[in-house]
Order: structure tokens, then sequence, then C-alpha cells
């Protein structure tokens, strides 16, 4: 699961970039910042499936666990015959019956996971592998934001800062995008522009 | 086995500086093991980080490390790379403490230096 030397590869980036910081800072804001990448561009997911028993009543709910990780999202369900069934989670992991089973069945829920406590011994998140392996200069950037951006330390940067807080936001949506296309090439390459954004005004 | 692990490695370097070297002391044990403790809270309260695991959290709840001068042995669980700076928070805060008034330009650039290590902007 966990990419140990891709972290370690991370630490020993922003232990030259940044003169005087500690590791256990690091490791600190290495959580934020991968917990940040991840929940901003949805790209661990995982189905889990789970038993659903004829005579369940809408309202009722049921509990999901990740492998590993936090679910922060429910993207979808379905039933064995793929067919997609309505349920909503208004906490994390609990879902909630809104479609109800017709027979004793398992179903499908495909959630989103970002990376939670307790990390591994050595002070790591734990994130799959891959994704440590291909984003991780966009983290590395998201590290260095939080770190520069820390009052009164002898690496304090708010130019710093700033700039690795944009490349970081950058390699967010770059993420995000692939994510949203499965990593396929030219899968959607238009997007709308910026203006055309309403979800953050309210829209729910 | 590094540079400054014990109380009394601190206290050994800050009578080095102090020029304090021959018994009887200047300064006594427990003064310099009373300021080593202030520069301690000193610095917990500019850099929280350095006591990362001194922090509330959780799974733990730990005082600040507190010395008297008979914990000579005791380990200073502090990073190696700012060590230097509580030698010269002591060392300096100590000066400030004598009462003739002749070393307070000294004490003062001991603080100052205490500060610039934990503070200086570099980047």
């Amino acid at each position: 699961m966990i990419a140990k030397a891709d972290l370690k590869r991370m630490m020993d980036n922003i232990r030259v970039r940044v003169p005087g910081v500690l590791d256990s800072m690091i490791q600190l804001e290495m959580f934020n910042a991968i917990d940040a990448f991840l929940t901003s561009s949805i790209l661990w997911t995982e189905k889990i499936d789970f038993p659903v028993f004829y005579g369940t009543k809408v309202g009722e709910q049921t509990i999901v666990e990740p492998e590993a990780g936090r679910i922060f999202q429910l993207q979808w369900v379905h039933n064995s015959n793929l067919i997609p069934q309505r349920m909503t989670m208004p906490e994390e992991g609990l879902l909630e019956f809104v479609d109800i089973p017709s027979q004793d069945d398992t179903w499908t829920a495909q959630v989103a996971i970002t990376c939670d406590d307790p990390t591994t011994r050595e002070g790591y998140p734990v994130v799959p592998a891959w994704i440590v392996n291909k984003y991780y200069q966009g983290m590395i950037d998201g590290i260095l934001a939080r770190l520069y951006s820390q009052p009164a330390k002898p690496y304090t940067s708010d130019k710093l800062a700033i700039f690795h807080a944009q490349a970081a936001a950058s390699a967010r949506g770059r993420a995000k995008g692939e994510a949203a296309q499965q990593n396929l090439y030219r899968g959607q390459p238009w997007r709308y522009p910026q203006n055309f954004a309403t979800r953050f005004r309210g829209q729910r | 086995m590094a540079e400054l692990d014990t109380v009394q490695d601190y206290v050994t370097k800050s009578r080095t500086m102090l020029q304090d070297l021959v018994s009887p002391y200047r300064f006594s044990d427990d003064e310099l093991v009373g300021n080593l403790n202030a520069a301690i809270l000193d610095t917990r309260r500019i850099r929280p980080d350095l006591f990362y695991q001194y922090m509330t959290t959780p799974y733990s709840k730990t005082a600040l490390p507190f010395y008297v001068s008979s914990d000579m042995t005791a380990m200073v669980d502090f990073e190696p790379m700012y060590r230097m700076a509580l030698v010269y928070h002591l060392v300096g805060y100590t000066q400030l403490q004598n009462n003739e008034n002749v070393d307070d330009q000294r004490g003062m650039a001991f603080m100052q230096r205490w500060t610039q290590i934990l503070q200086t902007v570099t980047a």
C-alpha cells in the first residue's frame, strides 16, 4: 500500500529546501498536504461490496469500511446486476438506503478515500504507492507551501509559500482531471472555463 | 552520543562561555540548571515545533522537561541542530542576572544569538 521509498525521497527533498525544519514537522505537514491533495483530486477510490437484505426499509443504514484511510465521498452504488441504486452517506462510511433491495443481494459502493490516523509506525500517512509515485512533486509543493507559511520560523517565506501553493493547486487540478478521465489520454480534452464553475457559490 | 546530550554538558559549555571554570564557581549549578529550564520554556514559546513530542495529543500528554542540579546525568531530549540556541539563552540569561552591570552587552548579544538561531529568516 504505502511507498516508503518515495515518501523518504519527499522527506529528503524537503530537508534540503527547508533549512532547519524538523522531521516531525515535515511529517505533520505531509499528512495535511496529502489529505488536501486526495480530498480535492478524488484520486483514491475503492469499491466495497456489502450485503443487503430483502425487507430493508427506506432510511435504514449500513456501514462500509475501506481497506485503509477514511471515506469522505460516496460516488455511486450498484447491485449485483450492475444496476445503479440510490443511497446517501450522511456520515463518513454510513450508507442510508433510498432505494430498497428487492431480494437478498450484494451491492457495491464506490467511495473516495483520503488518508487518516493512525499513520505508519514511522509517522508517514498511509497512501497507495501509485499515487505517491505519480504525484509526489505536487505533494512536495503542497508540503513546502505549508512549511514556508508557518510563522516565525527560520524558513518562513511568504513568496515561496505562495509560489509552491500555486504549484500544488495546479498539480491537484491536473490530478483531478486525470482521475475523472481515468488516465485516458485526450479522454475529455475540453473543460468548462473557470467562470462556469458554480459549485462553490452555494449550489447543491 | 552527541554534543550537548546531558544537563552536565550544558552546564560545562555554559561555564566555558561565562569564563567561570575555576572552583569555587561564580555561578552555582542550581543557578545554571534553573536557567536551562528557563531557556526551555522561552524556546517553547517561540518555536513550539521543537517540542512537538511534548504537545498534547489524543495519545499522550507529557510535561515539558524540568531539571534540578542533581539531574546532571539526565538527557536533554532536544533537536541537535538547535542545541546551541539553548546554550546561548542559558549564558545570556545568566549574564543578565549578574548585578554588576558590566556584562549586559555580552548578555544581550547571547540572547540575540538565541533569537537568530531560532527565527532568522533564511529564505
